[in-house]
């Protein structure tokens, strides 16, 4: 069933195959294309030269067994890592592998090899002997290894992006079902630096100054979280996290009451910091009931680190929410107080904000200072009474709050990029 | 360090920071050049390995933690490095003739990584002990089938993923159904480990960097290092 799936697919679609031509044509490095049982479905045509070093290699009577346990364990690298895996082949040469997946499931693998990082001439004795293992032929195997592709370290990993977005063009619908095995890894990550960094900073690391630690980090996330700091909250996550896998990693019914204990200071700060209280006893309650199901550290993990994600969102809402009222109030104030004198002090302690707190919402929300604010307000409304012909300009200027004609002129030529006369004479 | 040769202090110290740049810059034509002009000049071999190669490793790895290398870079910095202890290793090993311990050695199921842990085997080496080296990828069965066939004193594990740690427990908890855990020392090592993981799984020791293997080692067998 899988295989006519994977080879109609390239059968069916020239453009793919046109892409996987170039990719050879570019990186010089042969391409194959194996189902999931390893039979391959589609190569390069440097694969079918007669001194393509896979193929003498191999020799007669199924000798790939080796080649194929490589790729094996290179594809589930791959998919463990959620990305195209650089590693060596059964002979030592290098190769990069990308699973192809269909709605999660993998239907094939693709598969670039074999080349070299150094010169074929460069290699030393004991590579020489690990390309040879196990093979006879030893002089055409030489020609062979000399035409070998030479890849740069640092374009090898380029081709390797390359070779990933090809299995995502040939996988249904893509490959998005290994983004969160590579978030879980990008996360694992962190901690080990986290924990690398603890190593380094106290050669003593024992439980007391953990406990310490884990008490400093649990106040230094409170403020972030207050402060709404996005990213600072997620480094020290990091750490909060890397100090509760190096006490508990070996025992994971204490790494997940640690980790419920984790959630419980992240929200309860969610909390103080505006979060609705029903959604965070909501996040608490799935906790407890997806908890269960997890069943290893890295999705633990993850799902905290998910959390925090939310809770910081849920934050930001809420401030998004109540500026929004703040500013409503602050906009309704101006218009109706403009033919009066302004002051952020006015206005301020008419929503009750501090003038410089007011000022940076005003500037964070609106993108200009308070007093563009109030200029625009006052011009808005000179507009509307423009339009009525009757009224002097010197009359619509006092009314908006410009006592002085020659003054509203200026402002509102800066807001509107004319004067209020031609402003009139367009209007009608 | 040993100053029977021709060069000055700080010759033999630039010499060591270009080692260590050449395996940075992955440029094993003179990793292996300086490598050998430092061994003829007798430089002590420790010194080579530990304030050139090693540096050098180290600061390839930190360049991968940080992004700014890839897996190629790192791969071809470690194949400099390890062509620097291919022309170390055998003076090294010639220089401890006497054997003062067996050691089995690899990196955990499903962990792939052995930079960290050759460099463990070469200091091991050079300190006295014969190394039976797995590999990577060594299941718990593999280990202890291992140091009960050749009647190991020690068993070395690494691991560099915190999902891999668990193995290291495992082999442990086997070697002690296999009534072993009295007679073998366990030492454990890696970046995600540490020496409360260490005490927790019931780890003999914990080593917090390869240049102090030897240390710990004979220190867990009672011989003065």
């Amino acid at each position: 069933m899988i295989v006519p799936l994977l080879s109609t697919r390239l059968r069916e679609n020239g453009g793919i195959t046109h892409q996987l031509r170039s990719f050879t044509q570019l990186t010089g490095i042969p391409l194959r294309v194996s189902d999931s049982n390893g039979r391959e479905v589609w190569q390069s045509d440097i694969c079918q030269k007669k001194n393509f070093f896979c193929t003498l290699s191999r020799g007669k009577g199924g000798k790939d067994r080796f080649c194929r346990r490589a790729h094996k364990k290179a594809f589930r690298e791959s998919i463990r890592w959620g990305e195209a895996t650089i590693r060596t082949c059964c002979h030592s040469l290098m190769q990069v592998t990308a699973p192809i997946m269909n709605h999660g499931r993998l239907v094939g693998y693709l598969i670039a090899s074999p080349f070299l990082l150094v010169d074929p001439s460069e290699l030393q004795p004991d590579e020489l002997s690990s390309l040879f293992r196990g093979l006879e032929k030893k002089q055409s195997l030489e020609k062979a290894i000399s035409s070998i592709p030479v890849v740069k370290d640092e374009e090898a990993h380029q081709s390797a992006k390359d070779l990933f977005r090809l299995a995502e063009a040939l996988s249904d619908p893509d490959l998005s079902c290994l983004r969160e095995a590579r978030e879980i890894q990008e996360l694992q990550g962190k901690i080990v630096d986290q924990i690398l960094d603890f190593k380094a900073l106290d050669k003593d690391f024992n439980p007391q100054s953990l406990s310490r630690l884990f008490y400093e980090q649990e106040r230094e996330i409170i403020v972030k979280i207050r402060l709404g700091d996005r990213l600072g909250a997620k480094e020290i996550l990091h750490r909060l996290l890397a100090i509760v896998l190096s006490e508990h990693l070996e025992n994971f019914e204490l790494l997940k009451i640690s980790i419920l204990e984790l959630l419980i200071i992240l929200t309860r700060a969610a909390v103080e910091a505006g979060t609705k209280i029903e959604e965070v006893l909501g996040m608490k309650y799935r906790f407890i009931t997806e908890s269960a199901a997890i069943k290893d550290q890295e999705d633990l993990c993850i799902w905290v680190a998910h959390l925090l994600e939310k809770l910081m969102e849920g934050i930001y809402q809420t401030r998004h929410a109540k500026n929004y009222q703040r500013l409503e109030k602050t906009l309704s104030f101006i218009e109706a107080h403009c033919h009066e004198s302004i002051t952020v002090e006015r206005i301020a302690k008419e929503v009750y904000l501090s003038p410089s707190r007011l000022s940076h919402i005003v500037k964070d929300e609106l993108g200009m200072t308070l007093g563009e604010c109030v200029s625009k307000v006052r011009v808005d409304k000179a507009k509307d009474l423009l339009r009525e012909k009757e009224l002097p300009i010197s009359q619509i200027a006092l009314e908006v709050g410009y006592p002085d004609q020659s003054y509203f002129t200026k402002v509102f030529k800066k807001v509107e990029k004319c004067t209020p006369k031609t402003f009139r004479e367009k209007a009608f | 360090m040993v100053m029977n040769h021709r060069y000055q202090e700080p010759e033999i110290h630039q010499m060591l920071q270009t080692l260590s740049q050449a395996v940075v810059m992955r440029d094993c034509k003179t990793v292996q050049e300086l490598t050998e002009r430092m061994v003829e000049e007798r430089v002590d071999l420790f010194v080579i390995l530990n304030q050139g190669l090693n540096p050098g490793m180290l600061w390839a790895c930190e360049q991968f933690r940080k992004g700014t290398f890839h897996v190629p870079e790192l791969l071809m910095s470690s194949r400099a490095l390890k062509i620097g202890m291919n022309i170390l290793r055998p003076l090294i090993r010639d220089r401890e003739r006497n054997v003062v311990g067996r050691v089995v050695i690899g990196t955990v199921k499903f962990d792939l990584h052995d930079i960290g842990k050759n460099l463990v085997n070469i200091v091991l080496e050079g300190n006295g002990f014969e190394v039976i080296d797995l590999g990577v990828d060594v299941s718990p069965e593999k280990f202890v089938r291992t140091v009960e066939k050749h009647e190991a004193q020690i068993l070395a594990m690494s691991s560099l993923l915190t999902s891999t740690m668990g193995w290291m427990k495992s082999t442990i908890e086997l070697l002690r159904q296999a009534g072993m855990k009295r007679v073998v020392r366990t030492v454990i090592g890696g970046a995600p480990v540490t020496s409360i993981f260490a005490h927790n799984i019931g780890a003999d020791a914990y080593c917090a960097e390869a240049t102090s293997a030897a240390e710990t080692v004979k220190k867990l067998l009672g011989i003065e290092a």
